[in-house]
Parts: C-alpha cells; sequence; structure tokens
C-alpha cells in the first residue's frame, strides 16, 4: 500500500517529479484508474487491478493464474486445439457475467453454438445475444464454394463484432473462431483487430476471441493457451492452460485446471 | 372567466344522436359511434368537432366534457350531449364585456349551422349549469353565481353525471341517480340543495353530498384542464430531382427527421412508429414502417432505423418524394440503476437492427431451451435482456445438458460418417468431410439413447420409407415435426479431438453431429 504525500509537501516544478505526485495522491485515493482511461495498464509489481475491471472466467484455478480473470477494455484470446476446452471456458465466462445480471454476446460466425450443451453452465439465455452466421458444415460443397462461403460468413463475424462492441453496454462478447480455417482468418487485414481494440479500450467490455492458434491480444489483454487434452470424455472435466501477457514476465508454468459446473 | 358552450340534441332527431329506445347500450358496437370523436362518417360527432373547432376560435384553453373527459369531478355529460368549456378571460380587450363575448359567441356558432346554449360565468361550474339549464345566452356578473343558479332544477345533477363520481362508502349506491333522493327530502332546486347545512349534509351523504353541494352553489371544483389539440407529427418533401440508392436518401431522411424530432422534444413526445412513405417516379408508393420497441426521439437513431429498413427492403424505383410521420405517446421517464449496465431502448434497437440488416433478422436473438429432448434443439427469442438481477435459467431439465462439463459444437447439418463397430462399439469414424477425416477410436462413451415424436400420425409413414429406402439419412435433428430414434456416443480419435457421433436406429445411418469443446 503506498504512502498518501503530504498535501502541503513542496510542490516540485518538473513535469516528472508533478506528475509522481499525482499518481501517489491519486492511487492512495483508488482513482488512479483515471491516469489511462477507464482500465489500467498492469504492470507487474504495481497494484492489484481492482476486480471490477476484470470478467472472471468463472473457474477459479484459471482466475488464480489471471489475477482475477480477463481484463476489460481489451482484446483477450483462448486459444487451444480441438477439445481443449476452449469453449467451455468462454462459456463459462459467459454464463459468470450474466449471473452478475450484465449482457452479454456470443458472435458465432458458423453457427455452432449449442444451447443445450451450455445450459450446464447456468447460462442465463436471456441476457445473451447470441449472432449465428451461416452454417457452411455440408459435407457435398465444393473447395472453393465452401471457402467462398467460410470467407463470407468470417467476415460477416468480425463486422458483427465490431457492431456490438460499438453499440456498448455488454460485459463481455465472445467472438467464436474455433472451427475457421487459420488461412481464412490470416486474409483479414491485421488493421482488422488494432480497430476492434480501439474501439473498446475506453469502454468496460471484455472481448474475447477464441480460436486455435493465437489470433489477436491487444497490449493489456492475455492469451489463454489451452494444451492438447487427452482427448477422453472421462476426463474432459480437466484442462490444462497456460496464461500469457504482453507486460509481465511469463513462466512455462501450466496450470491444470478442474472444469465442473460447480466450478462456475 | 369562463363561458360554456353546451348543444342540446335535437328534440326531432333523437334518434339520430341517441341510441334507439331498447338499444343495447352494454353492447360496445352501438357505444362506439357516440363516444368516439374521430369516427367523421356519424354526424354526432361532427357536430362535436365543430363546437370544439369553434371554442378553439376564441380561445386556446379550451376543455371538453361528456365522452371525452371523465376525470374526478369533470362532470360526465349524458351521451349525445356535447359540452365545451372555454377560458374567456383575455377576450375582454378584444371582443368586450362578457355579453358581449357570448353574443358573438352565439353568433359564430349559428354561422356554424349550431344552435347552442351560451353562458359566460367567473366559475366554469356555473357556466356550465346554466348553459344545461337555460336556452339562449346567459351571462352572471361574478359573485351572483349562486344566486343564478338557484332557480335550476335538481334534476340538472343527474343529467350532469355527478352520481358516476359517487363514494364507494356513501349510504347511495353509486351510479343511483340523485334527484329522487334528494327530492323526497323535498329539495327541488340547487338553490334548496345549496341552503342546507354542509355538516348534516356530509353526515348523511359523505363526500358526495358535499360535492354536489358546491356544484350547486356554483363553486369552482378544479382548474380548466385544457384538452391538447390532435397534432400531427409529419415532414415532407417533393424532390427536384429523383433520387437512387441509400446515401442521398440518407440527407434527405436527416433534413425531415431533424424538425420532426425538435417538435417531439419540444412537445415531449416519443415516437413508437416510424412510417416512410417514398413516392416513385412511376407514381407508385413505396410504404414502410418500423415499430420502435421504445418511445424515442433522436434524429439519428431513426434516421439509421429507417435507412436500415430500407436497405432490406430497398424500392424499385428513383424516389420523387419522401414522406415521414411518427406515431407518438408520451415522452420516457427512465431510471437507470447504479449497478446494472443497461443497453438503453433506442442503443438496443439500433443494434438489433444492424445486426438484422447484416445477419438476417432470424439469425440475432437470445437462445432459449424447449421442452424437449430433441437434439441439437433450441429456440430464438428476442433479445431484451432484463433490468433485474435475477437469473433466469429455463428451469426445464434436459440430460444432454448434465453429460459434461463441456460444451458442443454443433454441426447444424450433421456429417454423414461410416462407422466400423466391434461388440456394438464404434471403432472406427471415418467421413467425406474435408476437415473431418476421422480415424481409429481411441475411447468411445454411451450410448445415449433417445427418441421422441414417434407418436405422431404422420411419424409411422415418415418411419416405414425411411426404412424401405435405408440410402436416404434422416438426420436426427431435422425437421421439427418428424419423429427421431438415435444413439449418441462421445468418442475420443486420435487427432485429440472429441466428437459425437449418433446412429439414428431406423435409418442405421451414422452421423458426427459434432465437437466436444
Amino acid at each position: 500500500m503506498p504512502t498518501a504525500p503530504a498535501l502541503n509537501e513542496p510542490y516540485a516544478p518538473s513535469e516528472s517529479k508533478g506528475r509522481d505526485h499525482l499518481e501517489a495522491l491519486l492511487r492512495h485515493r483508488q482513482l488512479d484508474h483515471t491516469l489511462w482511461g477507464l482500465t489500467p495498464v498492469p504492470v507487474r509489481g504495481s497494484d492489484p487491478i481492482p476486480t471490477r475491471w476484470l470478467v472472471p472466467t468463472g473457474i477459479a484455478p484459471l482466475d488464480a493464474r489471471l489475477e482475477g480473470g480477463l481484463p476489460r477494455g481489451h482484446l483477450s484470446e483462448v486459444v487451444g486445439p480441438r477439445s481443449s476446452g476452449r469453449l467451455a471456458v468462454a462459456v463459462s465466462a459467459l454464463a459468470g457475467a450474466t449471473s452478475r445480471g450484465e449482457a452479454v454476446a456470443l458472435i458465432d460466425p458458423l453457427d455452432m453454438f449449442d444451447p443445450v450443451s451450455a445450459a450446464a453452465h447456468h447460462i442465463d439465455f436471456p441476457r445473451m445475444l447470441w449472432v449465428r452466421g451461416e452454417a457452411t458444415s455440408s459435407s457435398r460443397v465444393s473447395l472453393s464454394l465452401e471457402y467462398g462461403t467460410l470467407q463470407k460468413s468470417l467476415d460477416r463475424g468480425v463486422k458483427a463484432l465490431n457492431i456490438v462492441l460499438q453499440a456498448g453496454g455488454f460485459g463481455l462478447v465472445v467472438l467464436d473462431l474455433g472451427e475457421v480455417a487459420t488461412q481464412a482468418i490470416k486474409r483479414l487485414p491485421y488493421t482488422t483487430w488494432l480497430r476492434l481494440q480501439r474501439v473498446i479500450e475506453s469502454s468496460d467490455t471484455a472481448c474475447v476471441l477464441v480460436g486455435s492458434e493465437p489470433i489477436a491480444r491487444s497490449s493489456g489483454g492475455v492469451t489463454v493457451l489451452l494444451a492438447p487434452g487427452s482427448g477422453l470424455p472421462a476426463e474432459a472435466s480437466f484442462i490444462t492452460a497456460r496464461v500469457v501477457r504482453s507486460r509481465a514476465i511469463e513462466s512455462d508454468h501450466h496450470v491444470r485446471v478442474p472444469l465442473s459446473a460447480a466450478a462456475c | 372567466m369562463f363561458a360554456c358552450l353546451y348543444l342540446p340534441p335535437p328534440a326531432n332527431s333523437g334518434e339520430a344522436r341517441r341510441p334507439a329506445r331498447g338499444a343495447n347500450l352494454a353492447n360496445p358496437t352501438n357505444r362506439t359511434n357516440l363516444t368516439n370523436p374521430t369516427n367523421l362518417t356519424n354526424p354526432t360527432n361532427l357536430s362535436f368537432l365543430s363546437l370544439v373547432q369553434l371554442a378553439r376560435d376564441f380561445s386556446p384553453r379550451v376543455e371538453t366534457h361528456g365522452a371525452l373527459r371523465q376525470a374526478q369531478g369533470a362532470p360526465s355529460v349524458s351521451r349525445g350531449d356535447h359540452v365545451v368549456t372555454l377560458d374567456v378571460s383575455g377576450l375582454g380587450s378584444l371582443i368586450g364585456e362578457p355579453r358581449a363575448i357570448g353574443e358573438e359567441l352565439r353568433r359564430a356558432a349559428a354561422d356554424a349551422g349550431l344552435r347552442v346554449h351560451v353562458a359566460v360565468a367567473a366559475t366554469s361550474t356555473a357556466a356550465i349549469l346554466l348553459a344545461h339549464g337555460r336556452a339562449g345566452l346567459t351571462v352572471v356578473a361574478p359573485g351572483d353565481e349562486a344566486r343564478a343558479i338557484a332557480p335550476l332544477p335538481i334534476d340538472l345533477l343527474d343529467r350532469l353525471g355527478l352520481s358516476a363520481s359517487i363514494a364507494p362508502n356513501a349510504p347511495v349506491a353509486p351510479n343511483a341517480p340523485i334527484a329522487p333522493n334528494l327530492r323526497r327530502w323535498g329539495l327541488k332546486t340547487l338553490g334548496d340543495l345549496a341552503a342546507l347545512p354542509s355538516s348534516d349534509l356530509s353526515a348523511r351523504l359523505g363526500q358526495a353530498g358535499l360535492r354536489w353541494q358546491k356544484w350547486a352553489r356554483g363553486d369552482e371544483m378544479r382548474p380548466l384542464v385544457p384538452a391538447g389539440a390532435t397534432e400531427q407529427f409529419e415532414e415532407a418533401l417533393d424532390l427536384e430531382w429523383p433520387i437512387e440508392g441509400l446515401e442521398p436518401l440518407s440527407f434527405v431522411l436527416a433534413r425531415l427527421l431533424d424538425p420532426l424530432c425538435d417538435r417531439l422534444e419540444r412537445r415531449d413526445r416519443g415516437a413508437v412508429a416510424l412510417r416512410v412513405t417514398l413516392k416513385l417516379v412511376s407514381s407508385a408508393l413505396h410504404e414502410r414502417v418500423v415499430e420502435l420497441p421504445a418511445p424515442m426521439r433522436d434524429a439519428r437513431v431513426l434516421r439509421t432505423l429507417a435507412l436500415l429498413d430500407l436497405e432490406s427492403n430497398p424500392p424499385s424505383e428513383a424516389i420523387d418524394r419522401v414522406a415521414i410521420a411518427v406515431d407518438v405517446t408520451e415522452g420516457r421517464v427512465l431510471q437507470f440503476g447504479l449497478f446494472a449496465r443497461a443497453l438503453p431502448a433506442d442503443t438496443l434497437a439500433t443494434l438489433m437492427a444492424r445486426l438484422g440488416a447484416l445477419m438476417g433478422a432470424d439469425r440475432v436473438g437470445a437462445p432459449a431451451l424447449v421442452d424437449t429432448y430433441r437434439p441439437g434443439a433450441f429456440a430464438m427469442a428476442k433479445f431484451d435482456p432484463p433490468r433485474d438481477f435475477t437469473n433466469h435459467q429455463s428451469p426445464i431439465p434436459n440430460p444432454q445438458s448434465l453429460r459434461g462439463s463441456r460444451v458442443l459444437r454443433r454441426f447444424r447439418s450433421p456429417i454423414s460418417a461410416r462407422v466400423a463397430l466391434e461388440h456394438g462399439r464404434p471403432v472406427r469414424v471415418t467421413t467425406d468431410r474435408r476437415g473431418f477425416g476421422g480415424g481409429h477410436v481411441e475411447r468411445a462413451e454411451g450410448p445415449w439413447r433417445s427418441s421422441g415424436d414417434w407418436w405422431r400420425a404422420s411419424a409411422i409413414d415418415d418411419r416405414r420409407s425411411s426404412i424401405v429406402n435405408r440410402r436416404i439419412p434422416v438426420a436426427p435433428n431435422a425437421p421439427s415435426s418428424s419423429p427421431w430414434n438415435c444413439d449418441e456416443w462421445d468418442v475420443a480419435l486420435r487427432d485429440g479431438a472429441t466428437y459425437r457421433i449418433s446412429h439414428a436406429l431406423d435409418s442405421d445411418a451414422w452421423f458426427v453431429e459434432g465437437l466436444v469443446d
């Protein structure tokens, strides 16, 4: 806990010292977030981020690794191979947000979300906006048509994400790119993600991208890397995760966390 | 100073204004023509509207009585009678003495073909009573109201419908006529009622009796409540050159909506429906109605919603004329909570319109569970997040949702698969689908058997045909009315992924339903 500077302390004329003085004063009064906008930049060794600026995933060990949850106002990602639990982590976070009375959104470009299986996480569906793209899982489409449809669905999904983020008012917005081919994602201009980050950086919305490989993460966001699971349904209640931050020294420590409805 | 215009029903055409003798007044269809002033086909309503317009020509403060106003304390005159009260206080410098005002009113009414009773008095109560009680023009000097009213018959209270406002705990039954009770006491005129001791009257008849006595004395009961004119919120623009496309139309809409929303702001009204009428170069009309989820008057929001609607339903030709009309209601007063993030209604409406235009209106909403065990069954509900903190999780139990904490990515069109079995358990899964090559099954869990809708009449024929033609796969979650009968397995393949496969028992076909993630 930093000590509060005395108000009668002589004011230094230099700009840097004056800023330090002001920051210390604001930090003491828990108003330090005003220095960087709505969301403070997490710096290792500094004060912990207030929990109101985080969106817990609802999985206690993972939240502990995330130091509270996914940061608001930033672009984070949950990535991993198939059946690694990436969608379960996202749905768990969505369920936790709805239980706190927040509105959430799921952008589903390929229309693959299954409400019945997600209901096990006690998600409050009336608070969840579901934007469904076109399903492309037909087994009889030609390769060119399939790729064209896929790219179109992806473009629409990103546009829908942009619209939802611009509207504001959502605590958590998830874009599910888990089954979108990596080549299609790479065809998107990289400025796409910069623009999305620009949209949410002054808001209290946490945006999460779900994919098979790292896609994009803002400077204050986190990447949750999920390791391939055993693939056995009997052990499907456990996931192996590693958290990567851009501004923190990250160890290779993996955490194996239980993924159960009770953890939500 | 108030004036009252009373248009009595003509004696020789009572059938035209009053319901015929024996007609059932309880039947709404019999009362509609009398009470709905907007029904212009009825001559009764036409004369009433003429009376109101006449009053508005003299004063902006006009109150209508009768079927239009039955507020507490206001007289609800007999059906078919038309009464209008207006404040003529400011007309003294323009017209002259109260008598001159009354004569001017009567002359204007005669010019309009209306034979009205006119009364001018210091209180609206006295003016209403005198207009009912005396034909022609009656002018009462300030302070002489009680003396002028005193000779009027006590039956007048019944004609004004004051019995409808009787207190519930009064000794007289509600809606019972007043005059017979008072006449039994020997009272014949309003002056007799006014002369009674108020305390004794209150002891016998309660507050209703005091209210009748105030009427009989000509006391002012309440301030005049001016009736607002029905204002139309419409704007139109004839274009010099026809325009095509939505971009130029956006500027036209902005030009029309900005002043329209200013008027809504001034009148404290909000738009609940936006009607856009485009006259095309072929003189055809392209009409669109945008229903709004909440009253709003933000020009940018309304323009966006109109443009998004026209983007989905574009006009077929160039546009010659643009007209916008809005249906209005009272302005919205909204108090947001301190702790809940709220989506304002106008923001939500814009969001849903934008997403609907991009993805399709039927593909945006809130997921909802349905009361069935059919694999993959769900419904789409309107997204309208509740503002309270109550969890609205559906209580419908579904064993599929309790199978594990993993979430399924479901293929809306299940992928046809070939499955090799050993001892009744899948050991190898292959498909023709790119990206789902399949392979050896490392481990399998199941089966979970479910069936349903086989009891429907059409289901028997469907099942028979599917058994006869086994090459036609019957997807377990394709049309919601068709029966299903399948076993589901969760299989882990060598690629590390876990898939959900199903075996349609009737057709002996296998499908990959989804991916457990």
